[in-house]
């Protein structure tokens, strides 16, 4: 190989490259977000959920985004869930009422997967110290 | 048929990819062995070519001159297009790789009112750059998927990219500039005639395949949700040498993946190559220090040769008796 001093720091320099994710990855494997999708209110009687858990798990950017519009835009303040109940279209008079650790019903998956939003900057939530 | 057979490639893959793991559920297959080997594949391949290229002589200095060489110290030199020393090459490779400045100085000729005429045509150059720098903040972006924290150069890529703050989710800035790039570089070579004469079906692949991984990606993104939860397990999980199978991430994804798959499968078989190839290159990586150093062939071996004092030294009698003049008498 001609000039192998320069072409082998080349390959040097790309393996560093490649492996980056590999590097930043190190010692995570099956590391899972901590979430708590556990009910903490007193009332157990009043609990009813909007949606089916894996629905919610999947869709509930949709149907948040959906609620927006429809509040918002079109004045309408209740939900139709599927199985017929009507509920205010509002974040923190339903989910957030019996979930009430924010931290760990919302951000925790969040922050995992890298899912940045702006709703909180002027949205509070019913945690005390979500208010600022 | 130059771009119908490309395209017929990149369908059927992504239907292989939609099929496989929504019929055959094939997640493992699609998830975890597929990438392994194309990343695999990716990196022996570029080693391999590299080396390859490293083994081939470059007999000859052959740098391009651009601007005034190295001359009498009072004549400017231009250092960049024209380096004398190491300092220079860097610099102009530095330029090369990150501005694309030969790619800049591409000209266009035209026959205007019978006389050739030069223009400068800078598309190309503005294309390939905007492609380029895209591509590498959408890899910085998708950094975060290995790393649990997210690192936070990586988050703050990710807020610049997302800077205009347009929609839910946010509007990345290069999914638009990408996505316009690679139309022009595909367009580019449909319509206009000279450039789509030379075209080869390789050369639309590349361009089609990484439209189809902008594409299915901002799909992915903005149109049908993907449990991202599970995508960054999946993705962890593969980087850390401890795979898992992730249950009810949507098969876009699959699609995404299997055809990012193929394209670094498919990185050292192609002109997609230049990324190694452009350090390569000797009429950037070399000097211009013809006239100051003396550069020997590298192919130059030692020759046996026989001189004309040995020639004499063979014949030397027979040339006196036929009178012939000699340099040494014996």
């Amino acid at each position: 190989m001609y000039k192998s001093g320069r072409v082998l720091a080349f390959i040097a320099v790309f393996l560093l490259l490649v492996s980056f994710p590999f590097l930043a990855a190190f010692g995570n494997a099956g590391s899972d977000p901590v979430y708590d999708l556990s009910v903490q209110t007193s009332d157990a009687t009043k609990v009813k959920c909007v949606e089916s858990t894996d629905y919610m798990k999947s869709s509930h950017m949709k149907l948040l985004q959906q609620w927006r519009d429809d509040v918002v835009r079109n004045g309408q303040n209740d939900f139709i869930s599927s199985n017929g109940q009507a509920i205010p279209m509002s974040l923190d008079d339903t989910c957030l009422n019996c979930h009430t650790d924010k931290e760990a019903f919302c951000d925790s998956c969040h922050s995992y997967s890298g899912v940045t939003m702006d709703c909180w900057d002027c949205h509070g939530t019913n945690s005390p110290d979500a208010k600022k | 048929m130059k771009i119908i057979a490309p395209l017929l490639i990149i369908a059927a893959l992504a239907a292989i990819a939609y099929f496989g793991v929504e019929v055959l559920h094939l997640q493992l297959l699609f998830g975890v062995v597929f990438p392994y080997v194309c990343f695999a594949m990716f990196v022996i391949g570029f080693i391999y070519r590299i080396v390859l290229w490293g083994r081939s002589a470059v007999p000859f200095r052959i740098p391009t001159t651009s601007g005034q060489e190295k001359s009498l110290p009072w004549i400017k030199q231009n250092k960049l297009d024209n380096p004398s020393s190491k300092s220079g090459v860097f610099g102009r490779m530095l330029l090369e790789v990150l501005t694309f400045r030969s790619l800049f100085r591409n000209t266009k000729v035209e026959k205007r009112k019978d006389q050739i005429s030069f223009g400068s045509a800078k598309w190309l150059w503005l294309g390939a750059l905007a492609f380029h720098w895209s591509l590498l903040i959408v890899l910085i972006r998708h950094l975060g998927l290995f790393m649990d924290p997210i690192a936070p150069f990586v988050q703050m890529v990710q807020f610049g990219d997302g800077f205009l703050q347009i929609g839910m989710p946010v509007f990345f800035i290069t999914d638009f500039v990408i996505v316009c790039a690679l139309t022009y570089l595909f367009l580019r070579r449909v319509v206009v005639p000279k450039v789509k004469y030379i075209s080869l079906p390789a050369d639309y692949l590349a361009v089609m395949l990484l439209l189809a991984i902008v594409l299915s990606g901002i799909l992915m993104r903005y149109g049908f949700k993907v449990d991202m939860v599970a995508v960054k397990q999946l993705a962890l999980g593969l980087a850390s040498f401890q795979p898992q199978v992730v249950d009810g991430i949507g098969s876009i994804f699959y699609v995404h993946l299997f055809l990012v798959s193929f394209l670094f499968a498919y990185f050292p078989l192609s002109k997609l190559m230049h990324a190694g190839g452009i350090f390569f290159s000797p009429t950037r990586n070399m000097a211009n220090n013809n006239r100051a150093i003396r550069h020997i062939n590298p192919w130059n071996y030692p020759v046996k040769v026989h001189s004309y004092e040995e020639y004499e030294d063979d014949f030397r009698e027979k040339m006196k008796k036929a009178g012939i003049p000699v340099d040494r008498s014996e």
